[in-house]
């Protein structure tokens, strides 16, 4: 059976808060925000999630015309499976109790 | 150009060559932040996550096994340099012979060159290194095996009493090898 990969508290809030919007594009700086990591974990996150195949990158241009462009991260496929299962981890416990109750 | 993108530029430099591209992220996302205060706290993170790119623990454990082997063996070469002028202790004066001076010399030496290869990590320099080093090593035991053989040594002299050079050779190649070793080993979690 393959061992099933251990997942930082950070990094499940990182894939929770990509997987709440799963095909928008996010910067680092509004993930940062959202999920109250410092950049200084967040971005070890994100690059191990993008040399893992579990997100996607890409150099988009901003909204606002003459602002450089930002790089953007969103999940793949893979990265959507894991964050759904990892979800479904988190609420069965809850779904248990709620049973026996 | 505002501190904050300074930083985040020195941030991208840190950055080992394969993560480049993520330090023009993080310098780009930087820029895009309009709250100054925000933007060097978000600066000063990158910073961070560059120098624990470029650092790793594995990194910072071999560095340091690294040096301490190089520590040990600089002393022992020392040791060495201070015999040819010296003598090994009080029972044991300097003997002025080619042969023992330029042993002590050659082991001196080529240790010192071995721990320099070692600590700032140049592979084949530090095996030629070790090389020399057992060549020393073996005209001992050479010298040591052919009195035992002419019977002009003690007798119940035995072959270690001669091959003893060869103990810290070892374990000073054995060292690099696992250094080297845990320096290519996979350093990351599947998922941090």
């Amino acid at each position: 059976m393959p061992r099933r990969p251990n997942i930082s508290p950070q990094t499940r809030t990182v894939l929770a808060t990509l997987f709440a919007q799963p095909q928008a594009w996010r910067h680092g700086y509004d993930l940062s925000k959202e999920t109250g990591l410092k950049s200084g974990t967040l971005y070890p996150l994100l690059i191990r999630l993008a040399d893992q195949g579990l997100l996607e990158t890409e150099w988009r241009k901003p909204l606002q015309p003459g602002k450089p462009p930002r790089h953007a991260y969103r999940l793949t496929a893979q990265g959507q499976a894991l964050a759904a299962e990892r979800e479904a981890e988190t609420l069965a416990p809850a779904g248990l109790r709620e049973a026996e109750a | 150009m505002s501190l904050a993108v300074t930083i985040a530029r020195w941030a991208a430099r840190i950055l080992p060559p394969h993560r480049r591209a993520w330090g023009e992220a993080m310098a780009a996302e930087v820029a895009a932040i309009d709250n100054p205060r925000d933007a060097i706290l978000f600066a000063a993170g990158c910073l961070w996550a560059a120098l624990s790119e470029r650092i790793t623990f594995m990194k910072a454990f071999v560095f340091a096994g690294r040096l301490g082997v190089g520590l040990v063996t600089v002393l022992y070469a020392l040791a060495f340099l201070y015999f040819t002028s010296n003598g090994m202790g009080r029972d044991n004066p300097p003997l002025h012979l080619p042969f023992l001076l330029g042993w002590q010399v050659s082991m001196g030496l080529s240790h010192l060159a071995a721990a320099c290869f070692l600590v700032f990590w140049r592979p084949r320099p530090f095996l030629w290194a070790c090389a020399a080093a057992a060549v020393p090593a073996l005209a001992l035991t050479i010298f040591g095996l052919a009195g035992m053989i002419m019977g002009k040594l003690a007798s119940g002299t035995i072959v270690i009493s001669f091959a003893w050079p060869f103990v810290p050779i070892s374990m000073l190649m054995g060292a690099a090898w696992l250094f080297a070793w845990l320096e290519q080993a996979p350093k990351k979690p599947a998922i941090a």
